[in-house]
């Protein structure tokens, strides 16, 4: 039993280094192909930050906020610079806060926008996606923290299967969701002109979006959230939180509320959840996500919300 | 709970370090530790189920017990008949009902009468089909005096609810493997060895393999209409192998854990895909089913000993039932009478003509070839959803087309390595220990590489083929 028990364990010791060999050279023969794939316009977004003067508007949370936000007409409402630091809700919002940190300074606005699924079934520590960011830039591995490394192992496998997806993918076929996709406030542009298919996710049989008032809510994630507010506060900046947009007919007002109550010390952007709720016919590829052609009327509503909150209650 | 998910990659090393470490020092409390473990394994999916399973277990080891203080025929027959009864009920109501209910609805319906038979709504315990015909292998080998009932509750229920092979085989025959709970286990490090060998190359046969053709076969099946010719051949080829990987892969895992746990449990497939005639495809195919059809129903209804004719009625029987077994769906019936009826000329075609030489390669690649094609076809059968939806797919496929291989050629690469490492394993039990002893330099990068491959793959996490049987 000794000697198996041993022998396993060296065994295993060896496939560990082995699978982060593979996974580092892999990883570094993928990052040309990758930072042209949609998780590559992390580049843009990061160099926009690093280069707009205070005070200025940064956008951060899932992909509600690129697919669903038009931020040039913010900026122009707000005379403020504004960048949309958001990609992917798994990208998780522990890594967004670390990552938009250094550059929060007096008198800037960030407003927070997780999907109601950050709250609780999506982990705000981030999936794959998140560790693929530090293989397009290394610099990430440093904004990660103790739980987060410990939660890589869990990943390698699909980065590794990522990698090799990538790397075998037709040359010729156009990727979706791509970087250049985003436009140069970090916006995601690449469903204009899409029909909406709604169909499959109003119709999920897996019943995977119908919101529910006794879903979890993440205590962990709350405190993160309240958390990074008081930071912003430190740095004399405003933080505000809003409802994400959301599919009407699979929404939930009481689940809606249950968040708001857990977070009722924040600066929300509009108490009321309704605000942001569509038809299915108005939305594209998930409750989440707008048809482009709604994203501007969604954008003029929200800027209203955020006059009354950033001038009428400064006056 | 999956043997392709975290929670058995958990599960797994708590029970076996348990099992060795804290419940070694007597074969009871081993076996009380396996049932435990065997009920948390099949409660995973479904607690409510295990309720099924333990009166099953409480069922049979009582009818086992009244067999073997009854000397009386009749009351011994009356016996066997009430666990024949009771285990076959309990798949007629939770697999066959809904089955038989519509069938006889649309036979009525030939004739004009609307007959309307209550539908049940339940769900079909996973495994049922696998623990019931092993739970009846006991009463029927006490019945005949092949073994002595045990009076051990405990035994039998590690016995029945062994946790390798409880929901998806081999179905072990109580003769064999009963007597091995009353055993004492040591740890045996080849055993073991051996045992991590097989887990590993069953985990890369199913998440590696059978899940990547899996992507492709649903495409092109869902979707079987918007394709025609050749595409659908590769469809059917990729099943072919998605199931053979899908299955295979599964025992080959249930086989080494059983080891690691000190059991050895039958060898259930053995290369079937280089059979030369459809009689040798199911002596590799299945094993332990088609044992058991053998045992218990062919035998019994007269064997091979009797005219050729009566022996072709008994393997129509044997593949009719065998199809029925697998689901409630006229699909499968089709899939056994079409082998049946692969297998019928081999009755009355007794070659004796022996070649040699450069022939013989030549016809044995033939046979091998024309085999895998005949079985490809009953796959067809097998994976799609209707009888209709299966002609009409067989009929595209002859549909003139051009020749291109759907989507990436991954599958079919890891279709060519399956067939390589089988072939040059293949005087082996264990494949990789056949495969590796040909290239021992490189076999610990042998096994990182697969390792690395399982590991990339291990996400998809789908369900097993035979779980539903």
């Amino acid at each position: 039993m000794i000697k198996f028990l041993t022998k396993l364990i060296r065994f295993s010791i060896v496939f560990f280094f082995f699978t982060i060999l593979v996974l580092l050279i892999s990883s570094a023969i993928v990052e040309p192909k990758l930072k042209m794939r949609g998780r590559g316009c992390i580049i843009d977004k990061q160099k926009r930050l690093e280069s707009l003067a205070t005070p200025k508007i940064l956008l951060v949370g899932g992909s509600n906020v690129c697919y669903n936000t038009n931020s040039q007409l913010i900026e122009d409402s707000f005379h403020m610079p504004v960048v949309d630091m958001s990609i992917n809700a798994k990208v998780g919002m522990q890594f967004y806060f670390e990552m938009v940190k250094p550059y929060i300074k007096k008198n800037d606005v960030i407003i927070i926008t997780p999907e109601y699924d950050a709250y609780g079934k999506i982990n705000f520590l981030g999936d794959e996606s998140m560790y693929q960011l530090s293989i397009i830039n290394p610099y990430y591995l440093k904004l990660l923290n103790a739980k987060q490394w410990i939660r890589l192992p869990v990943f390698v496998g699909n980065l590794l299967k990522d990698n090799y997806t990538i790397l075998t993918a037709d040359k010729n076929s156009k990727v979706s969701n791509g970087r250049l996709d985003y436009n140069k406030w970090g916006d995601y542009e690449g469903h204009k002109n899409l029909p909406s298919l709604s169909e499959k996710f109003m119709n999920n049989k897996d019943d995977d979006y119908n919101l529910k008032y006794n879903q979890t809510i993440n205590d962990d994630f709350i405190k993160l959230l309240i958390e990074f507010s008081n930071y912003c506060k430190s740095k004399e900046a405003k933080c505000l939180i809003g409802y994400p947009v959301y599919a009407k007919k699979l929404a939930s007002d009481e689940y809606a509320f249950k968040i708001h109550e857990n977070l009722k010390d924040m600066n929300w952007v509009d108490d009321n959840p309704d605000t942001f709720l569509y038809e299915a016919n108005q939305l594209y590829d998930s409750p989440n996500h707008l048809l482009f052609n709604m994203r501007n009327e969604r954008t003029v509503k929200l800027i209203t919300l955020l006059k009354n909150q950033l001038i009428n209650n400064a006056q | 709970m999956l043997f392709n998910s975290f929670t058995f990659l958990v599960f797994f090393p708590i029970v076996f370090l348990l099992y060795w470490f804290v419940f070694n020092q007597s074969i009871k409390l081993q076996n009380a530790f396996l049932a435990v473990t065997g009920f948390v394994f099949y409660g995973w999916w479904n607690w409510k189920f295990l309720l099924l399973l333990l009166l099953s277990l409480v069922t049979d080891f009582t009818v086992g017990y009244l067999l073997q203080i009854t000397a009386k025929e009749a009351a011994r027959k009356w016996l066997i008949c009430s666990s024949l009864v009771f285990n076959i009920g309990l798949l007629v109501v939770f697999k066959y009902y809904n089955f038989f209910a519509s069938s006889l609805q649309g036979l009525f319906s030939l004739f004009g009468l609307k007959v309307d038979f209550v539908t049940l709504n339940v769900i079909l315990p996973v495994g049922i089909s696998f623990y019931t015909f092993q739970s009846l292998s006991y009463t029927i080998q006490v019945y005949r005096r092949k073994m002595e009932a045990t009076t051990d509750f405990i035994a039998y229920a590690a016995y029945i609810s062994f946790f390798p092979q409880l929901i998806a085989g081999p179905i072990e025959k109580a003769t064999q493997f009963l007597p091995k709970f009353f055993a004492k286990r040591n740890f045996n490090y080849t055993q073991a060895t051996d045992g991590m060998k097989l887990i590993l190359w069953g985990y890369f046969k199913k998440v590696v393999i059978a899940d990547t053709c899996a992507f492709y076969v649903n495409d092109i099946f869902n979707n079987y209409t918007h394709y025609k010719g050749f595409i659908l051949f590769v469809g059917a080829f990729y099943f072919a192998f998605q199931i053979y990987c899908d299955f295979s892969g599964y025992t080959d895992i249930a086989r080494g854990v059983a080891k690691l746990l000190g059991f050895d449990l039958m060898v259930n497939f053995n290369y079937p895909y280089f059979s030369k005639n459809i009689r040798e495809f199911w002596q590799r195919w299945h094993i332990s089913l088609s044992t058991w059809f053998r045992d218990y129903l062919f035998i019994p209804l007269g064997g091979s000993k009797i005219s050729d004719n009566k022996t072709a009625i008994n393997i129509l029987i044997v593949f009719l039932v065998s199809g029925l077994w697998h689901g409630a769906n006229a699909t499968f019936i089709y899939w056994g009478l079409l082998h049946a009826n692969y297998y019928l000329p081999t009755i009355y075609l007794k070659s004796k003509k022996q070649v040699s030489g450069i022939y013989l390669y030549f016809t044995n690649g033939i046979n091998i070839l024309g085999t895998f094609l005949l079985v490809t076809i009953a796959w067809i059968f097998f994976r799609a959803n209707s009888v209709n939806e299966a002609f009409s797919y067989l009929q595209r496929m002859f549909y003139k087309s051009s020749i291109q291989i759907p989507g990436k050629t991954t599958a079919f690469l890891l279709i060519i390595f399956l067939l390589l490492v089988d072939f040059i394993g293949r005087n082996d039990e264990n494949t990789l220990n056949g495969f590796v002893n040909k290239l021992p330099s490189v076999r610990y990068l042998f096994y990182l590489i697969l390792g690395v491959f399982v590991l990339a793959n291990f996400y998809q996490q789908q369900s097993f083929i035979y779980f539903q049987f």
